[in-house]
């Protein structure tokens, strides 16, 4: 079985896409992971981290929504790919079998 | 003051982010991203000042686009729509199945569009060729860029010895060679065949100088021996048919023999040497006594130098002078400084320059010139623009009614290039139908051009290889400047306006089509006015006052046996033909009026020390010359068989004037080249005998019947084939077996003008063409703009408007157009026809009156192609013009 391969950020790109659903573009991505997380993540990375994933085959992307604070440019909006869903999903699975994989008590320890 | 914070506007408030950021981002930036990249960090910029202050913003904004830089990163194509090959055969059938719709859905402009390149195109073929034959004299040898002719600045010829002493002189001299005139002869084989031929006496280096084509014999030694001749195939064939020619004997003028030794190939038809037979030089040094042919004043004939290269003629320039100093080293003293002021005119002619550029003292046979070919090449151009603009404006029409078409196929995705392409490609394939429809016309054309240039272009000529890509040449030259610029125009319809407008794009078009009318109009104005001015000038010269009476003189000329027994009792013979009453006056002479007369030094015996005089002309005649012709005697009397008139001189006025005779009858003057002292008997007033090129030259009669070679015959008008009939009859009684060579004198001088003939017959033909087609060009642009205006009219005529106001309405505009470039046409062939009239001694004067004249006919013809539309369109019932759409 072919497996995903995400990097730590590059699921968090993937999954804040997600959640942003219809509207995520290079800003509101950025943005969404600033306020979700709380640390200063650097457009460069979000963007290069958005191409990557395009590339991927995670993401699709298609260009609109041009505005005059953006100088008339238009917004690569992205969307969540059927694969990149899959990927989440497996990605969220493997984490679910690990956390079940802990003994209880050490979950308590943890917890405490 | 401080700026206003506004939190939905940040960026309008506060300063730009840095802006060589933002460049160095557009220049080194991924190309496939730069967009939104652009769009998301401006975005981010104004949400960073907002939140964490400008100058940190700026910061961060600077840093995010650095790190961004792909200085490497290359566009990838885009796959967002499927482009397909612009090329590929669906859309190629569509643009095949589009141009044929058109041509057929308005037959009347693509006929008018086709006819007038067509004949724009045919003009242009004819021209081209033409031209190319004229430049293409003499390079049918070899050699031809090594021949040179040694010449002066006045004369062709030069002296017997120059070509033996100027050999060893020059290393870089390969050949030299001479050829000697021995001018038309009748010639008789031995099988009784008779005709006449026309030769040069040659030196056997004619033959590797010209490359001379051996078919039989030897022909460098035959032009080495004595009494030899060496002939073309066609004299061979013409007087030995199928017998082998060579060691047969050729007779000349009943009196010569001369034995047949080789035979050459023809020489190419392209060359200013002309000649069916050549006689050795040892022959020519025979019959003519040596200190003739040691003259070295004498101009006997013409001398071609072929040099090993091409960089030996300016060495061998510069030491024409110490060579002229060593040749004539043996000449008196007192005559050096004359000969040597000849010596500093002598130069090396290249052979290829003969044709076009050399109008020299008696030249082989009369050349072209240069000013023609330049004349040819001008109206070549002219009506190739003419034919263009015409395509130009009736594309431009027909491609405005396309605008839908253009729209909906650049919403369908055609990009500009392949709408010019399109276009592009429609002209191309009309001019390429117009091409084939010209090469049609030149093929009908030829015979009728073959005989008013003089030519003999055959009409497989254009098959050949360099002609065919002389015809692309026209092909792309015309398609790309007619169909480059509607094209271009075309493209550039903006979709949305051509396909919601009802009415079409304008502007610049209209302008443009105006501004092309007044361009073809100024082009043909300009051929029609110089064409009536040329005609003029024709005129002129034929009707011109020459002196002499040429009309109904007969010309014969006198050959071999009919020149001996004639010239031995002369009376005899003229007292038999003037019994017939048709014949009025029989003269003789040397020379006819427009031949190349000798040129002689006649002075004043004992004439003042110093004192030089001008060469004159001289002929010989016989004492009815004068009545013959007509020519008025000034003063003194006519040369008579009463007197000793052998030692006599007549002269014209202008010769009494050079040789400052105060009273010319009765004083003694000195033939210098003949030796002959005598007195002048006569004065004539001055008569054109050479062409009317030139003014009335010095001219000295004597009175020589023996050295005539042309009896003039003055006939009654009416039935000159009798009288011809009669003559040839009396010649063949006294001398039978004699070929009877007559021409008329006044054919004879109209041969004098046929160059400028030929070129005002073809300007005649071409400017006629020209106005034809503007005037097509004219009809289709009128025509267009009454349909555009048909509702217009419409309207108009319901309101009353009548036939006539709507006519002027519509051709009012037009004709403006016309005068327009009539008016810019007239100063520009002022100036041209007045540069060509210095040419001559005698010229018209060029009268405002012509210029309106041709300018009136032009608006007429103008006139009646615009209303021929228009009436049209204003007679159209307005119920109907009403309710098309």
């Amino acid at each position: 079985m072919k497996r995903a391969f995400l990097g730590e950020f590059e699921e968090v790109v993937l999954l804040t896409v997600a959640v942003l659903d219809e509207s995520a573009y290079g800003v509101t991505v950025t943005q969404e992971i600033e306020q979700k997380t709380g640390r200063a993540v650097g457009f460069s990375t979000v963007h290069t981290t958005l191409q990557r994933l395009e590339e991927k085959g995670y993401l699709s992307s298609k260009m609109s929504g041009a505005t005059a604070e953006r100088g008339g440019r238009r917004k690569r909006f992205f969307t969540v790919t059927a694969a990149g869903r899959k990927a989440l999903m497996e990605v969220k699975s493997i984490r679910e079998q690990l956390w079940d994989a802990l003994p209880p008590q050490t979950l308590q320890l943890m917890g405490g | 003051m401080k700026p206003i914070k506004r939190p939905d506007h940040p960026n309008r408030n506060v300063g730009p982010p840095p802006r060589w950021a933002t460049t160095l981002l557009g220049w080194l930036g991924d190309p496939n991203t730069v967009e939104e990249v652009q769009g998301d960090l401006l975005e981010l910029y104004a949400y960073w000042v907002k939140t964490v202050g400008e100058r940190k913003a700026r910061w961060r904004y600077t840093l995010s686009i650095l790190k961004l830089l792909r200085p490497l990163a290359k566009r990838k194509p885009s796959n967002d729509y499927s482009q397909p090959f612009f090329l590929s055969p669906a859309m190629i059938r569509n643009y095949f199945k589009i141009a044929i719709r058109n041509l057929f859905k308005q037959k009347v402009y693509s006929a008018f569009n086709l006819v007038g390149l067509a004949l724009g195109i045919s003009c242009g073929l004819l021209l081209t060729l033409h031209i190319k034959e004229e430049l293409s004299y003499e390079k049918g040898f070899p050699n031809h860029d090594r021949i040179y002719r040694v010449v002066s600045t006045e004369w062709s010829k030069s002296s017997p010895p120059l070509a033996g002493e100027m050999k060893p002189f020059f290393p870089d001299i390969e050949h030299i060679t001479r050829f000697a005139s021995r001018g038309t002869q009748v010639v008789n084989s031995e099988f009784n065949e008779q005709g006449e031929s026309t030769g040069f006496y040659a030196d056997s280096s004619a033959v590797p100088v010209f490359s001379l084509k051996r078919v039989a014999g030897d022909p460098v030694r035959a032009l080495a021996e004595r009494s030899s001749i060496v002939i073309s195939r066609k004299m061979a064939e013409k007087f030995f048919g199928k017998r082998d020619p060579v060691g047969r004997k050729l007779i000349f003028d009943n009196k010569e023999e001369l034995r047949v030794n080789a035979v050459i190939e023809e020489l190419p038809e392209n060359s200013h040497l002309k000649f069916d037979y050549l006689v050795s030089m040892p022959t020519f040094y025979k019959d003519v006594p040596e200190n003739a042919t040691n003259n070295k004043g004498w101009m006997f004939g013409w001398t071609y130098v072929l040099f090993r290269d091409k960089a030996g003629v300016a060495k061998a320039e510069k030491r024409l002078l110490d060579f002229f100093k060593q040749y004539y080293g043996g000449w008196p003293k007192d005559e050096m400084d004359g000969i040597m002021e000849f010596a500093k005119t002598v130069r090396f002619q290249p052979l290829t320059d003969i044709h076009l550029k050399s109008n020299l003292i008696q030249e082989m046979g009369p050349n072209s010139n240069i000013l023609y070919i330049y004349v040819f090449l001008a109206v070549e151009i002219l009506i190739l623009v003419i034919a263009c603009v015409n395509f130009i404006n009736l594309f431009t029409t027909q491609a405005l009614k396309r605008a839908k078409e253009v729209g909906m196929r650049k919403v369908l995705g055609a990009r500009k290039m392949q709408v010019v392409g399109q276009f592009l490609g429609e002209a191309f394939i009309l001019t390429i139908l117009a091409s084939l429809m010209a090469v049609f016309l030149y093929e009908i054309a030829l015979p009728f051009y073959n005989d008013i240039a003089g030519k003999q272009v055959s009409g497989w000529e254009i098959a050949r290889p360099e002609n065919l890509i002389i015809i692309g040449l026209i092909v792309l030259f015309v398609g790309l400047l007619s169909g480059l610029f509607p094209s271009l125009f075309i493209a550039r319809f903006e979709p949305i306006t051509s396909l919601k407008a009802d009415k079409l794009p304008k502007s610049s078009a209209n302008a443009l089509r105006k501004s092309l009318i007044v361009v073809q109009f100024v082009v043909s104005a300009f051929l029609i006015i110089s064409t009536v001015l040329i005609y003029q000038q024709m005129n002129l010269l034929r009707n011109q006052q020459l002196g002499f009476d040429k009309e109904q003189v007969l010309v014969v000329k006198l050959y071999g046996k009919l020149k001996e027994k004639l010239l031995l009792n002369p009376d005899l013979f003229k007292n038999e033909i003037a019994r017939n009453s048709a014949i009025l006056a029989v003269g003789q002479s040397s020379n006819l009026i427009g031949d190349d007369l000798s040129v002689e030094s006649v002075t004043p015996i004992n004439p003042p020390a110093g004192k030089e005089y001008p060469s004159v002309k001289v002929t010989r005649v016989d004492a009815d010359y004068l009545t013959v012709l007509n020519i008025k005697l000034k003063e003194g009397r006519n040369f008579s068989r009463q007197f000793n008139d052998s030692a006599s001189f007549i002269i014209n006025e202008k010769t009494a004037q050079i040789l400052d005779l105060k009273n010319p009858v009765g004083a003694f003057v000195e033939n210098k080249s003949m030796n002959l002292k005598g007195k002048i008997v006569g004065v004539i007033r001055d008569y054109n005998f050479a062409s009317l090129h030139n003014q009335v030259e010095p001219l000295v009669l004597e009175y020589k019947p023996q050295w005539t070679g042309n009896l003039l015959v003055k006939i009654k008008p009416g039935n000159p084939q009798e009288t011809i009939a009669f003559l040839k009859n009396t010649v063949e009684n006294l001398a039978p077996n004699t070929l009877f060579s007559y021409s008329f004198l006044d054919e004879r001088m109209a041969a004098l003008y046929r160059k400028e003939d030929h070129m005002s017959t073809i300007l005649n033909a071409f400017s006629g063409l020209a106005i034809v087609i503007s005037c097509l060009g004219l009809f289709g642009v009128v025509a267009h703009e009454s349909k555009i205006r048909t509702k217009e009219i419409g309207i108009r005529k319901v309101l009353g408007a009548s036939v006539g106001s709507l006519v002027s309405l519509l051709s009012g505009s037009f004709l403006k157009l016309v005068i327009i470039g009539i008016l810019i046409a007239s100063p520009i062939t002022w100036y041209a026809t007045d540069q060509w009239l210095q040419g001559f001694a005698y010229k018209i004067d060029v009268h405002w009156w012509i210029f309106g004249l041709a300018g009136l006919v032009i608006l007429a013809i103008a006139l009646l192609t615009v209303s021929l539309v228009s009436i049209k369109a204003a007679l159209m019932n307005p119920v109907k013009s009403l309710r098309s759409e």
